[in-house]
């Protein structure tokens, strides 16, 4: 029988780098926020609405669930990580690829320095998903395991969509690709939300949501439906709106992803009847509320589908919408709470570990600062509001709203962050 | 890999490939040592059409060696053959007494007709309620029927009732009654930190390493739930159930944490 009680200590060094670059770049979202808040009026395709999206998707969403990753994988497999010199090289790369990529994006040269900042990303994504698969493989028992299923296929969409990427930039300065730019945009960035953030999340969830609640039911059949839908619809909608763009078809092509949100949400609501943790504390409410952000964005996908078929121009301020809504709401949310479900363990194995028996220990949830995480909720419901008003107006006012919101959002999560990472060791249950 | 890190249990039927998974070119020089037969497996040919069909039975027949001299190499590389691994726990007689209901097989009449007795007692031990316990009585320790039900999920215990009677308990492990024990002196060495505290309590003690998380969580706030105040549990586990203590605290509890070599100790107790 395989212990892992031990942590090996530079997982903890791994993980926390992850986590604290995270956080600037979210701190540093927030800043640019409201630099670029005149130009949430026009059209979603210009440099600074593209610098700040990939600060959010890459440095801020991404970089978050390769420390997460790194964490959690080896948790859900009950295996350790299969090395710890890779994922540190893909850091380099990957942080050094991202400032490289959003500095052009930001003063749009698509010179040298965004080629070179695309392929550096490439590379670090490459590495994660290396280290991703070899820790699979050292599994002993090859049983089936869908969780596992999900977190190797949602690796190989983020390799797709950072492959289709750097194309992407190619293409700013050579234009070889034979259709419309913004025809790949769309693939690009579905294939990144799709394939990459949800199916991930909900692989790594789906495993650790019954853990946190402690649930009895665990309905995985359902599991399986929720990959195939995804995964089919995802592929339906990338061949289709290559071949034909987008079309009447593509609402019947939008219903299976949403069909499968439904039944992953139907899981999550049987861990939750089925849980023997009677309070939900805040982190698990937020990660629950982030779920209906995402069920908005997934009920805007018609009307921006409409928009298209009738060509009427209501569809651009709704594409900035449900961008928005799943990328700085849905995604956000949930880090903001997981965040506090996840470190706070890391820190506490670290500094408590499996004790000598002879005194308490306070818990994990003792590590952070249930006001900050408070004032964080308060903040970021601002955020969203003024968000919301912000991409259906095209006004600069609420855009600085927002940005004033997400800067102090950043800020507490940044010191609560911090908060746990230099917590010292005490006695006694707080 | 270290081959400290391996315990990897082998028997007879395990494969030559499933050995060499672990540190192929140790294993080889080792097995060459022991019988130059074994020299053939240097050759990656070979090695690769061979090692995947051919057992270690087979292997020590063609090399011409025994089992046992083959294991005696292994065992200091980690590895353990099967017929070790089988731990054949005696009946404790606390644990007889809180048997619900005992459905009795007896084998002996089947054996003496010449059948085998495998598919009824496997079918009887399939329909096994929660509670109940199988009883399969016989002339010898039944050793591979042991083997096959633990790794089907049973717990089993032997009472040696007397020559040529041995009776043989099965229960599914999930309805495992826990052993209440009263001398912590039974657990001397592995509660060293806890002693003290433990004193004051009449333990239930627990073993949740064979299950899946989150099936330990959900065993563990079962049992507390049937806890009397003069009771406490006492947990062997696989790792620090982390997710399980904001929990504990939630419904009045307090816990201690410590290790030893096998398991990470869990010891609950409403203060």
């Amino acid at each position: 029988m395989n212990m892992i009680t031990k942590q090996h200590p530079e997982l903890y060094r791994i993980v926390r780098a992850h986590y604290l670059a995270s956080a600037v770049c979210f701190v540093l979202i927030g800043v640019l926020f409201f630099f670029a808040s005149a130009d949430f009026a026009g059209h979603y395709f210009q440099p600074k609405l593209l610098a700040i999206t990939h600060l959010a998707a890459l440095g801020w969403v991404t970089m978050v669930i390769f420390g997460a990753a790194y964490q959690l994988v080896p948790v859900i497999l009950e295996t350790g990580l299969s090395g710890y010199r890779l994922p540190w090289l893909s850091f380099v790369a990957f942080l050094s690829g991202l400032v490289l990529l959003v500095c052009s994006f930001w003063r749009f040269e698509p010179g040298l320095c965004m080629q070179g900042g695309a392929l550096l990303l490439l590379t670090g994504m490459l590495g994660f998903t290396i280290v991703i698969f070899l820790t699979g493989k050292r599994l002993k028992n090859k049983k089936e395991n869908i969780h596992q299923e999900m977190i190797n296929t949602s690796c190989i969409w983020l390799l797709a969509t950072g492959v289709l990427g750097v194309l992407l930039v190619f293409n700013l300065r050579y234009a070889f690709l034979p259709q419309d730019h913004l025809q790949f945009l769309r693939l690009h960035a579905h294939m990144g939300m799709g394939g990459w953030f949800l199916l991930l999340v909900i692989g790594v969830s789906s495993k650790l949501v019954p853990m946190f609640l402690v649930s009895r039911k665990q309905n995985l059949r359902l599991l399986d439906w929720v990959y195939y839908l995804l995964n089919g619809g995802l592929l339906a909608f990338v061949i289709d709106t290559y071949l034909e763009g987008i079309n009447n078809r593509t609402y019947l092509i939008a219903l299976l992803p949403t069909a499968a949100f439904i039944i992953y949400f139907i899981y999550l609501i049987q861990c939750y009847r089925s849980r023997m943790k009677r309070r939900l504390d805040l982190p698990m409410m937020y990660t629950m509320l982030s779920f209906i952000l995402l069920l908005a964005a997934l009920l805007i996908q018609p009307l921006i589908i409409n928009a298209h078929v009738q060509n009427i121009t209501q569809g651009i301020a709704l594409t900035k919408l449900y961008g928005l809504l799943v990328l700085m709401g849905w995604l956000s949310l949930l880090i903001l709470g997981q965040a506090f479900k996840t470190l706070p363990f890391l820190v506490w194995l670290k500094i408590y570990g499996p004790g000598t028996g002879k005194e308490p220990t306070p818990l994990p949830s003792d590590l952070y600062s249930q006001k900050l995480l408070i004032i964080q909720g308060i903040a970021f419901t601002g955020f969203i509001l003024s968000m919301i008003t912000m991409a259906l107006s095209g006004l600069a006012t609420p855009a600085r709203i927002a940005s004033g919101c997400l800067l102090l959002t950043a800020l507490c999560y940044l010191l609560n962050l911090t908060r746990v990472l230099t917590h010292k060791k005490t006695t006694g249950h707080a | 890999m270290e081959p400290s890190e391996i315990h990897i249990v082998l028997n007879a039927n395990s494969l030559i490939s499933d050995l060499l998974k672990y540190n192929e070119e140790l294993i080889i020089q080792k097995l060459t040592e022991l019988n130059k037969n074994f020299n053939r497996l240097k050759n990656p040919v070979l090695r690769k059409v061979l090692a995947k069909r051919v057992s270690v039975a087979q292997a020590c027949r063609i090399a011409g060696c025994s089992l046992n001299e083959f294991f005696d190499v292994l065992k200091p590389l980690g590895f353990k053959a099967a017929h070790e691994a089988v731990e054949v726990d005696r009946l404790p007689l606390s644990l007889a007494a809180s048997f619900n209901k005992i459905i009795d097989l007896d084998v002996r009449p089947i054996l003496a007709a010449g059948n085998d007795p495998l598919k009824m007692i496997l079918t009887t031990a399939a329909g096994l309620k929660n509670g109940e316990v199988l009883k399969v009585i016989n002339t010898f320790e039944p050793v591979p029927l042991i083997n096959l039900l633990e790794n089907k999920g049973y717990r089993s215990f032997i009472d040696i009732a007397g020559p040529e009677l041995v009776n043989t308990y099965f229960l599914k492990k999930e309805a495992q009654p826990d052993e209440l024990i009263m001398d912590i002196s039974e657990l001397s060495v592995e509660a060293d930190g806890l002693t003290e505290l433990m004193k004051a309590y009449q333990l239930h003690i627990m073993d949740v390493r064979p299950f899946q998380m989150p099936k330990p969580m959900t065993m563990i706030l079962d049992k507390l739930e049937t806890l009397k105040t003069t009771e406490a549990l006492y947990v062997r586990h696989r790792k620090v159930p982390v997710h399980l203590l904001p929990v504990l605290k939630e419904r009045g509890f307090d816990f201690r944490v410590m290790e030893t070599a096998e398991a990470v100790i869990l010891f609950i107790y409403k203060p």
